[in-house]
């Protein structure tokens, strides 16, 4: 993956497809999969991250080379992911497929331990708080600092700490539990 | 040291967020606690795991979407404007030229969608489709075009629809943030151009994107392919699910056909004018079933009608009908597939010829 530096950021400025084609190269797997951790349908979060690339285009002259465009990538994802839950009950659809996919979990196909381990664990994820599970995936999944997420959210970097060594204890039990097993 | 301010460093430990006094620190708690050591490297599991992967094509769809969108804001890319447009108009005129009269130098899509048995139900509900920003579903209108009659409607954002008769057509009053329509039957979309908001279109099992401003669809209930025919610019064709993969993206004078369930066909060179023939009163089929065309006319004149042998509807015709007299339409039908067609009022039957029983 090639990192985008600030002499991309100006060519973007300036209408260069070329540098914008690997701004998105750059980010958009990651900004995927965080719009998923909110909306919970890839369909959605598609959709999402089209449109946050084309506000970034449309507004480009009035990006800022030495600012994080990372963190300002993720902010209109997050405030983009924001707007969809408040137009729309993601939750019931959640909740709803949750239990379907409860149903399908088991197929012989998973008695496999480290698949199950890796299942149970990515159970144990989901299951956290919504706001300690999205700043648990921000840090592990998308290698986001305490800082990135921090400035991302909000919210304080002792808040993000404070999220993560919830998340540690509530894993912490899980594991356990699944060792036991 | 307290318990959580310990923890508080293993979380930084784990999530690579500690100095390097800290991992010193907790290099020598894991020495000195094999119990903590094993809990940490269990922890370091989890904390490494990695995340579900997502469809390999799905950011494909998403960047040819984007790509597509700067390449028609003419605000954007005023050199590439240009040439398109005497391409287009150049284009048009060996093909359609009826329509360039019309739409200028906007891109002319084409789609012929012919859906599937299952359309009528999916058009009562939308659990299948979840896009954002779509309007809530009880909030989208219902269009139904009588048999015989044909609507021009404008939406709120401007875009025109003209529909053929029996078709279906589900819209919000107004549009939010994206736009995206349902269409059963056949319609030529006028969409104004908008960057910002994609305009979509679903149909029974078929996602298409438009990535310009105009186009047509056709989505009969009588046949389970969706095809797709582009008159002009660029649209995307897949399977409206998340599951099926493959996105095809068509281009002008291509057609591709997405069956249920499987992947789309890849696209081909078509003539494309035949697709356009409905808004002339007139349409082509090329290997078509008699059931695909008894369901079109049914729509067109408003009849019911009656087949004794059931044979018959699977016979594979090719014919070019032009809307006039029902009856010398019928009269071309009788001939072509053999049969006896009477007619009582407003029901008509269709029987075989009786030399071929005995």
């Amino acid at each position: 993956m090639q990192y985008i530096n600030a002499e991309h950021i100006k060519k973007i400025k300036k209408g260069d497809v070329r540098s914008f084609e690997l701004l998105f190269n750059s980010y958009a797997e990651s900004l995927l999969k965080f719009a998923v951790r909110y909306v919970h349908d890839l369909n959605i979060a598609e959709d999402i991250i089209q449109n946050v690339f084309m506000t970034v285009w449309k507004y480009r002259s009035e990006l800022q080379e030495q600012k994080n465009i990372k963190s300002y990538l993720f902010t209109i994802t997050k405030n983009q992911c924001l707007k969809y839950i408040r137009h729309n009950k993601v939750e019931q659809e959640y909740a709803a497929r949750e239990l379907s996919t409860e149903s399908e979990s088991t197929t012989p196909l998973d008695i496999v331990q480290e698949k199950e381990t890796r299942h149970s664990i990515n159970n144990a994820i989901q299951e956290l708080p919504e706001k300690c599970r999205i700043i648990f995936c921000m840090n592990r999944f998308d290698r986001l600092t305490y800082a990135e997420i921090a400035e991302i959210q909000g919210i304080s970097i002792k808040t993000v700490e404070t999220q993560m060594m919830r998340a540690l204890k509530y894993l912490r039990k899980k594991l356990s539990h699944l060792n036991k097993k | 040291m307290h318990n959580n301010e310990k923890w508080k460093i293993i979380t930084r430990f784990l999530s690579n967020e500690c100095t390097d006094e800290e991992r010193k620190q907790v290099s020598e708690w894991m020495a000195k606690d094999p119990e903590l050591r094993k809990t940490i490297a269990d922890l370091k599991q989890v904390w490494n795991i990695k995340e579900t992967p997502i469809p390999a094509d799905s950011l494909d769809r998403v960047w040819h979407s984007i790509r597509n969108q700067i390449e028609f804001d003419p605000v954007d890319t005023p050199r590439k404007e240009q040439p398109d447009y005497s391409k287009i108009i150049h284009w048009s005129k060996r093909y359609y030229g009826y329509v360039t009269k019309v739409y200028k130098y906007a891109a002319v899509f084409l789609l012929i969608i012919l859906s599937s048995y299952f359309l009528s139900h999916g058009f009562t509900k939308f659990p299948w489709d979840s896009s954002p920003f779509t309007a809530k579903q009880e909030q989208y209108k219902t269009l139904t075009v009588e048999n015989g009659q044909r609507i021009k409607i404008t939406l709120s954002d401007g875009t025109r629809i003209s529909l053929d008769s029996g078709s279906e057509l589900k819209y919000p009053p107004t549009f939010g943030e994206s736009r995206k329509v349902y269409l059963s039957g056949e319609a030529f979309f006028d969409v104004v151009h908008d960057p910002d908001r994609p305009f979509q279109v679903i149909a029974n099992h078929a996602r298409i994107q438009v990535l310009g401003t105009k186009f047509n669809i056709r989505a009969w209930q009588e046949n389970p392919t969706v095809s797709v025919v582009v008159a002009d610019g660029k649209v995307s064709l897949r399977q409206k699910d998340v599951e099926d993969k493959k996105t095809v993206i068509i281009r002008r004078g291509n057609k591709s056909e997405l069956p249920r369930g499987k992947e789309p066909s890849m696209p081909v060179t078509v003539e494309v004018d035949q697709y356009l023939g409905w808004m002339k009163n007139e349409i082509r089929f090329k290997n078509a079933s008699v059931n695909e065309v008894l369901a079109q006319l049914q729509r067109w004149y408003d009849f019911k009608y009656q087949v004794h042998d059931s044979l018959v509807l699977n016979q594979r015709v090719s014919v070019h009908i032009k809307k006039t007299n029902v009856d010398d339409v019928l009269q071309l039908i009788s001939i072509i597939t053999n049969t006896d067609i009477k007619k009582h009022g407003e029901k008509i039957s269709i029987r075989q010829k009786i030399s071929n029983n005995s």
